[in-house]
């Protein structure tokens, strides 16, 4: 029962962790850059430019 | 905050003055230095000017004019002091200190043209690890970082590197835009010292600008291994701007640079002053015709020069006719300048952009003459990069070398990469099965061992093959080859109706097509850069990748490298015909002449590579634990649920019917005769067994997500894909690693032949239909795989890359163009494949 519940809350994780990513780059209007289409949004607190320092854009 | 933001009766404490020439040397004079306390005494009644109260007198400043002064409130002070060592008291020395300390920060924005070093030397002085490559527009966006040295802080911004000011790419606007909208304090024009009458052609302008400059003399070294003799020091005498060798890839002279940053932020260097640019008599007079004009607006000739509008507009430039469009006068502006304009052209018989541009490269001419002298015996008859380029860009070995060196790349990707790949395969077999002994039966055992295993696990093996394929990636672009590439595609590029350049984009989408697509902001036609972005997503990302690998190893075991290598043809074949068709009927248009710098050979060094691998595979890492576990898991949340069905009822009752069964045998035999209960026992696990393997197969069928791909099923049956590979390809809209994450989720009902613990590429090769007409057959062929190969690498790009393109191209328009266009020929070119190759 207990591991049952964890697996729901994983889920549910999962899927609020995917939701947001998404609302994020599309409303939120982060850049889209490599780091983003690793599943990693810039922790920036404006949205835009510039970005924080260690978060490449380059391949 | 400045002065304008303080409120009636507020007292602030003064700690920068901006703006620049007579404004700001007038009002230092008056009184407004760092430290100084200031109080708002009251508004004119439009509100403008305003009274202030400084050195025990009152001076009233317009509002545009209190923007340009920073200042602190006297609480702000107090709390800076409480921050280090306030005892209570605020005295007169308390607030100045507190506001000198606010006041030793300095914004700092690096200047210079492409491939000059600006960000190395960002990177050295800041401590960062911004990508940079020997080839012209790596940077393509503004990156900011802070470091201290000594008492001061820096705030460093890297642009894009330009050749001029002047409005003709995007980079070069957008460099100008943010030195006279953010007003750095001081600018740092990062010279390559192995080029420098063409890169002081951007520091005239600067000098137009009439900005605070220092010159960062990069690459030194390669000038002193030459034997050139170079007077820097006069030079910077001469044009009033500080010079300082560095070599940035090492951090020389940094320290030093950083040093005469703060001796002209503080104005203690006696080198500092503006200087005029001599464009010859008739243009000078035209010039300050203009300007008189323009000097009628004070709170824009306080923030920027009149002199470099005056010549911008005399020059036609868009971007400044723009920027002056506002002012009262600028129709009549406008008139003096086309008058004066057309006056000097009809005098020069050329145009005025040719006439300024020739005037600056004769005072830069001038000032060299006086100053540098080329070591004329060391130069040799042919440099290195010269001997390496009769090879690289022969007109007939250079084709042949480009494709050889991409056949290497994905031969040595696939060959290379499969041994580290065999021993994480291992890796993860071994952590499945432990899981499989240790945890009790239930949902998070299946979810630990199908979802996160199988999905992230399928994933994670091919991060060996990414390492190398950036290796190479970082390899082309650190020697100087990518600038090659572009050089010997561009016949073919011309031919399609694109230059060159628009090459590098391409390559680079190999990596990645989101910094891909953002890499077009180099190209200076808007049409070319609006197709570039349209064919980019052809381009195989490396998020492509481990789908490739993954099928041609299990399909194509024998020439794995060389179909990984077909693929990645078929892209670029692809984007070029595209961009044929495109150019032919989207976009019609001349061509832009090709422009593009060949950078000299360098040889890389291991720190860059080294950390160029190292950041991709953390950002592959990263991505593993980020979307494409959270993709794994709902994937397998979707194909694990509903439970408890009417189906999984009619199993249960069969299983337990047959245990009954085994049970009632039982008690008609001896039970000394163990051979034949062995047998029985032996029967009636194989018959759980396959029933098991049949009832998951059915569960995945009406699943949640066995219905969508059953949905889809009819649509792709052409294409010779099972409802998991739909699924899979839907999955794949998310980023392209999920694809193989979905498979590792859906093909885990491995037949009775494989064990659990299997690769995913066994347990694709012995993938069988459960149900329907083909039941019993091989679920993939090597014919359906090459077509899914195909689907892949020309389907929908990925959400990521759909935001880019909507942002860059301007419109979300343009984005759904991209995904539909995609998508409809994707699904061609694989019934295509599939359908013709049936015939065979």
């Amino acid at each position: 029962m207990v591991f049952d519940i964890i697996t729901y809350i994983i889920i549910f994780a999962a899927f609020a962790y995917s939701i947001r990513s998404i609302y994020l780059m599309f409303f939120k209007k982060r850049s889209a850059c490599a780091g983003c289409a690793a599943g990693n949004l810039c922790n920036l607190k404006k949205p835009g430019y510039p970005h924080k320092v260690g978060h490449s854009h380059f391949s | 905050m400045t002065l304008f933001d303080l409120q009636q009766g507020q007292q602030g404490i003064i700690t920068k003055v901006k703006g620049r020439g007579a404004f700001r040397k007038r009002i230092k004079e008056m009184g407004f230095v760092k430290g100084k306390e200031i109080t708002v005494v009251k508004s004119a009644p439009l509100h403008d000017p305003i009274e202030y109260r400084i050195l025990d007198y009152d001076v009233s400043l317009r509002r545009s004019e209190a923007k340009l002064v920073e200042v602190i409130t006297l609480e702000e002070a107090k709390n800076i002091q409480t921050k280090t060592s306030f005892n209570g008291v605020t005295t007169d020395d308390i607030l100045k200190t507190s506001a000198k300390k606010k006041g030793n920060i300095i914004d700092v924005a690096l200047v210079g043209n492409p491939n000059s070093g600006k960000t190395s030397l960002f990177n050295y002085a800041s401590h960062s690890k911004e990508h940079v490559g020997n080839y012209s527009g790596v940077t393509v966006d503004l990156k900011s970082a802070r470091f201290q040295q000594g008492e001061y802080t820096f705030n460093i911004v890297d642009l894009p590197g330009t050749y001029s000011l002047s409005a003709y790419t995007p980079e070069e606007l957008y460099v100008r835009k943010y030195i006279f909208s953010s007003f750095p304090d001081i600018v740092i024009n990062v010279v390559d010292a192995s080029n420098l009458e063409r890169n002081l052609y951007l520091t005239t302008q600067l000098i137009d600008m009439d900005i605070r400059v220092i010159i960062a003399l990069n690459m030194f070294d390669e000038l002193t291994k030459k034997g050139d003799n170079f007077d820097y020091k006069s030079l910077g005498e001469m044009i009033g701007i500080p010079i300082i060798p560095t070599i940035s890839s090492k951090g020389t002279g940094l320290k030093e640079l950083f040093d005469k940053v703060i001796e002209v932020y503080e104005d203690r260097d006696p080198i500092v002053r503006h200087i005029h640019i001599n464009y010859g008599k008739d243009v000078e007079k035209s010039i300050r015709k203009i300007q008189d004009e323009i000097w009628i607006n004070k709170a824009l000739t306080d923030r920027v020069s009149s002199r470099f509008y005056s010549i911008k507009l005399l020059e036609k430039d868009k971007a400044a006719e723009f920027s002056l469009s506002k002012l009262e006068n600028f129709p009549l502006i406008k008139e003096i300048a086309e008058s004066e304009a057309d006056k000097l052209e009809t005098q020069f018989k050329e145009d005025t952009e040719t006439i300024i541009t020739d005037a600056k490269y004769g005072f830069i001419s001038g000032a060299l003459r006086e100053t540098f002298k080329a070591n004329k015996l060391s130069r040799k008859s042919k440099t290195d990069t010269e001997i390496i380029d009769t090879f690289i860009t022969h007109k007939v070995f250079g084709f042949p070398i480009f494709l050889f060196f991409l056949w290497l790349m994905f031969q040595t990707t696939f060959s290379v990469g499969s041994y580290p790949m065999e021993w994480i395969n291992s890796l993860i077999g071994y952590l499945s099965s432990t899981f499989q002994h240790i945890l009790p039966n239930g949902m998070l055992k299946d979810l630990l061992i199908d979802g996160i295993i199988g999905g992230v696990g399928g994933v994670i093996v091919f991060l060996p093959n990414i390492i190398i394929l950036f290796f190479f990636i970082s390899l082309m672009e650190d020697t100087g080859y990518m600038a090659r590439a572009a050089f010997i595609m561009d016949k073919l590029m011309h031919k399609i109706g694109l230059h060159g350049k628009s090459f590098i984009p391409l390559i680079m989408g190999f990596g990645c097509n989101v910094p891909a697509i953002m890499a077009t902001r180099t190209l200076e036609n808007k049409n070319d850069r609006l197709l570039t972005i349209l064919i980019n997503p052809f381009m195989s990302c490396s998020a492509r990748l481990p789908v490739y690998i993954l099928i041609t190893a299990a399909f194509f075991p024998k020439y794995a490298g060389t179909v990984l290598f077909s693929i990645y043809l078929i892209g670029i074949l692809l984007a070029v015909l595209i961009a044929i068709l495109f150019k032919k009927t989207l976009f019609k248009s001349s061509d832009a002449p090709f422009v593009m710098e060949l950078p000299p050979y360098r040889i890389p060094s291991f720190k860059s590579t080294t950390r160029h691998m190292w950041f991709k595979s953390s950002q592959y890492l990263r991505k593993m634990g980020g979307i494409i576990l959270a993709a794994s898991i709902i994937i397998w949340a979707l194909e694990y649920f509903p439970r408890n069905t009417e189906t999984d009822q009619k199993y249960d009752k069969i299983i337990a019917s047959i245990n009954q069964d085994f049970e009632e045998n039982l008690k008609n035999i001896s039970l000394s005769d163990s051979v034949v209960i062995a047998s029985l026992e032996k029967q009636k696990e194989k018959q759980i067994s396959k029933l098991l393997i049949q009832q998951k197969s059915e569960r995945q069928k009406n699943s949640y997500i066995g219905q969508v791909g059953h949905f889809i099923e009819p649509a792709i049956a052409p294409l010779g894909f099972d409802w998991k590979m739909g699924v899979s390809i839907l999955s794949g809209i998310a980023a392209k690693e999920i694809i193989v994450s979905t498979m590792g989720v859906l093909y885990q009902a491995s037949p009775e032949s494989v064990e659990e613990s299997a690769s995913l590429t066994k347990k694709l090769k012995t993938q069988k239909y459960e149900i329907g007409k083909l039941k019993g057959k091989n679920v993939f062929t090597p014919l359906n795989a090459f077509s899914f190969l195909i689907f892949i690498l020309i389907y929908f790009p990925c959400i990521a890359v759909f935001v880019t393109i909507s942002k860059e191209a301007g419109s979300w328009k343009w984005a759904v163009f991209v995904s539909v266009y995609t998508t409809s020929l994707a699904y061609i070119m694989a019934f295509l494949t599939y359908q013709i190759g049936s015939l065979f």
